[in-house]
């Protein structure tokens, strides 16, 4: 199979930026050039943002222009977002109207997705009895009830010995298992990081 | 009556009949006329010339040659020997009744051969120049004469009566052949025979289409004489040599040339023949659509393999399928227990707000991380740079908005000048909303306007850990301006700082572990004198402690959740947000433990009581 | 004077937060209309804020400003990130998005690079160091702590840490005729990990409840402080 020599280049861009990059991390000599390379890539990371906003709203633009299902929605969509753009872009981004749109739709909606969670949570985590029980499960559940006891006050109940096996649990027994799962995912992105670097991954096509 | 079978179609035929009345196969050989016979069968058409024949009739070239030529000589037949078949084959193809007939073959020469051959002898000696094949002249001839020769595999099977030993018979054949002779003619022309003759002159076969063949009607008219005079000759049955007899095919024509059972129903549909059933296949039998054999496909499996092959074929197999839409009524018992949980909770929540007794208040024992927290921002000095990266989402306001104010608080009173950067999107519009809450907090109001500057928003850093690093390494050239667009460099306090350790303190305020490790990995490094606090969620707790409790510390202080900020603000003797929050904090911890225990133990029991029936039934 | 002024302002403010959470809370009942108008909404808001602080913040402060201040050679320097922006948009079309392709290989080599630098030396080296140092007796008298128990932790730590290493550790050796299996005493080890992550994830599923607990109650105490303000209004 014939390879596409533009291929080639996408690779060759990829590791010559990366290695550059790379190097400078150990060699400050390389400072200049690599801080030069992180700029830009923060520039283009910005742009792609930016189709990204594009590219969502374009999706539902569609949507309602070709009638499709839930257009509705769409609308919506773009009505809110064409709302915010004008008033922030008009007023500035920090200013008093664009912070009470901020205030007044974003904090609450996020909240109150957050909100209804604490239920689902404690309702998934009762249903882990009938659902999968074995040491680890009872593990598992006797670990959150511990971590929960330690936060209490209760009039007229000491818990201190909660406190302190909760303090010991969370001081050594978790970080243990943290740090392992921390040097997993570092060794993991360092792995995944080279195969970018050698060209055996292209996500960017090819 | 006596009936001949065609071997192709296996229709029935009248034993007269030289060919078949229903796919027109030839059911008796082609005769040759002896004069045209040579004594050199077997040799190439490029040897075989006149002249070459009568130069090596006295010399071998073959074995048959030299048999032929001394049976010529002899006038009488051969022994049945190897080197002696070429004279009894010739015999043979002198002969109409050419046809093997198994006894014929094996035993000696019958004695109607026995006369053909004496027949043949006689008209083989006439003329020797006219003794040749009609197929040796192939290469130079116009029509490549395929010779229907005795060792074909015809198999007319002759049931009835058996040839009475008379020569009466062949006058009376005469007379029939000369009824066919036209449709004979026809026939050689098509080039049906198939013979063995039929391969080594297939370009003879094509110019025969063009033309009847001359030596067709040598053959057809030769043999009334030379029978004739084999009957005069007492010409002894030819004998086919065992290695000859051995290569007839042992099965039938069909098992032999691959011709289907029921080819004789099947009407062929392209080329000249088309229309004509039973006709033999065009194609090669190699080209003849077959099912494959079905070869039985055993592998080698455990039993584990085969258990988890089914398993995921059965998965494979849910996946295209359209499961059935539940039945959703609008109450399920699923969809009752979780109001029921939602109610008890925010009840929970509820009740220390209204109630007129609260629960006790939190007596904080702070931790060693908020502890050191505290102490290091105590040591913030009036004007301090502080960096602020506030990457928690908005809707963590509830929690962090309670911890970070708490902390900004503490900052604000030591007089510090707040930098608020973010690498979230909404993360400059959260810094903008936390100073206004850390503002309603305490007595202090820190604005940012022209005329007093307390706090800058140095906005958006995008690019994830490269942006991070950018900005660590050159904050000056990663966030020139501010939020708003303008120079954000231009203040007496930002004027010194070049990278990130050239700030008093760095704290991140953050809910998602990712970002909290981004910060660590790529600012930590850099951080040799300025210390690095954390402000986190209660969820990323555990997952910022090793950073806390590494030696040296990646981390000086933590202060985690409503918990930590409880803490903070006892620790510092200042109520905050926490304070407000902290009654229906725990009521609603004390109500979700509650509820795990027992909802989880009425699940358990549930479960444990189905089984139990399950059992039982499986039992009876 | 403005709404801010009048009060009206944080009215309205009060009313659609009051209205968008019980839209949000509706789901507990199920998949609603409201549920999924509040959502769109969201959305829109949200990208419509992501599009004004990058253009604020990023685009035009570093990519035209410099492009309009600059002159001479300057301007061919400051102009290369705003012609390789400019090939990004292509990636809008799918018939052209090739161009953009080298822009994305450069974002993808110093992403990986950055991700590789600070994986090496901002978690890897200091968490084996930070693993190594728990059996520093020097800085266990520093901290004023109990050697022993100190050890034990450490001892307790380091066993951790490895074993939950060994847990996600997936590679078998194929044998013929063999079961692919790890061996016994990597089963054995990432059982004893697997435990060490279910206590993490305990705490770790505690403390997401109690982050959705707070946010919670601060809709609850938004909503009731709303509630108030409007009967104590009237």
């Amino acid at each position: 199979m014939k390879s596409n020599p533009f291929v080639y280049l996408l690779v060759a861009i990829a590791i010559a930026s990366g290695a550059t990059v790379l190097v400078g991390y150990f060699f400050p000599s390389l400072a200049g050039i690599k801080g030069e390379m992180l700029d830009w890539a923060v520039i283009f990371t910005a742009v792609l943002l930016l189709i990204g906003v594009i590219s969502l709203v374009r999706t539902h633009w569609r949507k309602i222009m070709q009638d499709q299902k839930d257009r509705a929605y769409s609308l919506v969509l773009i009505i809110s977002f064409t709302t915010t753009l004008l008033v922030a872009v008009l007023s500035g981004p920090t200013s008093k109207w664009s912070m009470w749109l901020y205030n007044n739709l974003i904090i609450p909606i996020e909240s109150s997705l957050l909100g209804i969670l604490a239920v689902f949570l404690i309702y998934a985590c009762a249903r882990l009895f009938n659902q999968r029980m074995n040491f680890y499960t009872l593990v598992f559940i006797g670990t959150v009830l511990l971590a929960m006891l330690g936060w209490l006050t209760i009039p007229g109940v000491e818990l201190e010995g909660f406190k302190d096996f909760r303090d010991w649990l969370s001081s050594v027994w978790a970080v243990a298992g943290v740090r392992g799962i921390m040097l997993g995912v570092g060794l993991g992105t360092v792995a995944a990081g080279l195969r970018i670097l050698i060209g055996a991954d292209r996500p960017y096509g090819g | 009556m006596e009936i001949v079978i065609c071997p192709f179609c296996g229709k029935e035929n009248q034993p007269e009949s030289e060919t078949c009345r229903y796919c027109q196969a030839r059911l008796m050989p082609l005769k040759i006329n002896p004069a045209s016979q040579p004594d050199l069968i077997g040799r190439s058409p490029e040897e075989e010339t006149p002249a070459k024949l009568k130069e090596d009739q006295v010399s071998e070239s073959q074995d048959g040659l030299q048999a032929a030529g001394e049976m010529r000589r002899s006038g009488a037949p051969p022994a049945s020997e190897a080197s002696d078949w070429l004279s009894v084959f010739r015999n043979q193809i002198n002969t109409q009744d050419l046809s093997p007939q198994p006894a014929a073959l094996d035993d000696g020469p019958q004695p109607e051969l026995r006369e053909i051959h004496q027949d043949f002898e006689a008209g083989a000696m006439q003329d020797d120049s006219s003794l040749s094949l009609p197929f040796e002249d192939a290469g130079q001839k116009e029509e490549g004469p395929p010779e229907n020769l005795v060792v074909g595999p015809q198999d007319v099977e002759r049931t009835g009566d058996e040839a009475v030993d008379d020569l009466a018979w062949l006058r009376e054949l005469q007379s029939q052949y000369q009824q066919v002779e036209g449709l004979s003619s026809a026939e050689s022309k098509k080039g049906e025979d198939w013979s063995a003759a039929n391969e080594l002159s297939q370009d003879s076969q094509k110019r025969g289409d063009e033309q009847v063949p001359s030596w067709v009607e040598e053959i057809y008219a030769g043999p009334l004489h030379e029978e004739e005079a084999a009957s005069d000759l007492g010409l002894s049955p030819a004998e086919l040599p065992s290695w000859l007899d051995a290569t007839r095919p042992s099965g039938t024509h069909q098992d032999i040339f691959g011709i289907p059972a029921d080819y004789g129903g099947q009407v062929e549909i392209a080329g000249p023949l088309a229309g004509l059933p039973g006709i033999l296949p065009a194609e090669p039998e190699i080209a003849l659509g077959r099912k494959a054999a079905a070869y039985p496909a055993q592998l080698q499996v455990t039993e584990t393999n085969r258990l988890q092959a089914e398993i995921f074929d059965q998965v494979l197999q849910s996946e295209g399928q359209n499961q059935p839409n539940p039945d959703r009524g609008l109450v399920t018992s699923q969809k009752v227990m979780r109001m029921a949980f939602a109610v008890i909770i925010i009840f929970a929540i509820l009740v220390p707000v209204f109630s007129l007794q609260t629960l006790e208040r939190y007596q904080p024992i702070a931790p060693v991380a908020v502890l050191s927290a505290s102490q290091i921002i105590s040591s913030i000095g009036n004007e301090s740079p502080v960096l602020v990266a506030v990457e928690y989402e908005p809707g963590f306001s509830g929690e962090l908005d309670a911890a970070l104010a708490a902390v900004l608080d503490h900052l604000m009173i030591q007089g510090a000048f707040l930098v608020f950067v973010s690498s979230n999107p909404s993360g400059p519009l959260q810094a903008e909303h936390i100073v206004a809450v850390s503002n309603q907090v305490g007595s202090h109001q820190y604005v940012n306007t022209e005329s007093q500057n307390e706090y800058i928003n140095l906005g958006f850093i995008p690019g994830g850990p490269a942006g991070l690093r950018n900005f660590a390494e050159n904050p000056r050239l990663s966030n020139p301006s501010d939020i708003s667009g303008e120079p954000a460099w231009q203040n007496p306090v930002m004027m010194p700082i070049d990278d990130i350790n050239d700030f008093s303190l760095v704290i991140v305020a953050s809910e998602n572990q990712d970002k909290s490790r981004a910060w660590i990995e790529q600012a930590s490094p850099l951080l040799v004198n300025a210390p690095l606090i954390y402000v986190v969620s209660a969820q990323s707790e555990p997952l910022i402690r090793p950073f806390f409790d590494a030696s040296p510390r990646q981390v000086q202080g933590i202060v985690s959740g409503v918990i930590g900020s409880v803490q903070y603000g006892a620790t510092i003797g200042r109520q905050g947000i926490a304070e407000l929050y902290w009654p229906s904090f725990n009521s609603g911890l004390l109500a979700a433990a509650i509820l795990i225990v027992v909802g989880g133990g009425a699940n358990a029991l549930l479960v444990l009581s189905a089984n139990k029936n399950g059992r039982k039934k499986g039992g009876n | 004077m403005s709404l801010f002024d009048l009060g009206a302002a944080d009215l309205i403010g009060g009313l659609l937060g009051l209205t968008v959470t019980m839209a949000v809370f509706s789901h507990f009942i199920g998949d609603n209309t409201a549920f999924r108008l509040v959502l769109h909404i969201f959305i829109g808001v949200a990208a419509g804020y992501i599009v004004v602080v990058v253009a604020y913040n990023v685009l035009w402060p570093k990519l035209m400003r410099p492009v309009l201040e600059a002159d001479g050679w300057e301007l061919l320097w400051a102009g290369l990130p705003l012609f390789f922006s400019l090939l990004l948009f292509s990636r809008l079309f799918p018939r052209y998005s090739i161009l953009g392709s080298p822009v994305l290989a450069f974002i993808v080599g110093v992403g990986a690079a950055a991700a590789i630098g600070g994986a090496v030396v901002g978690v890897i080296f200091p968490q084996a160091r930070a693993t190594i140092n728990l059996f520093d007796l020097d800085t266990i008298r520093q901290n004023q702590g109990n050697v022993n128990m100190a050890l034990v932790n450490g001892s307790i730590i380091l066993v951790g840490t490895i074993s939950s290493l060994a847990y996600f550790h997936f590679g078998v050796r194929k044998q013929a005729g063999a079961k692919t299996q790890r061996p016994d005493w990597m089963e054995w080890l990432a059982q004893v990990g697997q435990g060490f992550i279910v206590i993490a994830f305990g705490l770790i599923f505690a403390g997401i409840y109690a982050a959705a607990l707070a946010a919670l109650i601060e809709r609850m105490s938004s909503i009731t402080r709303f509630i108030y303000s409007l009967i104590a209004g009237f």
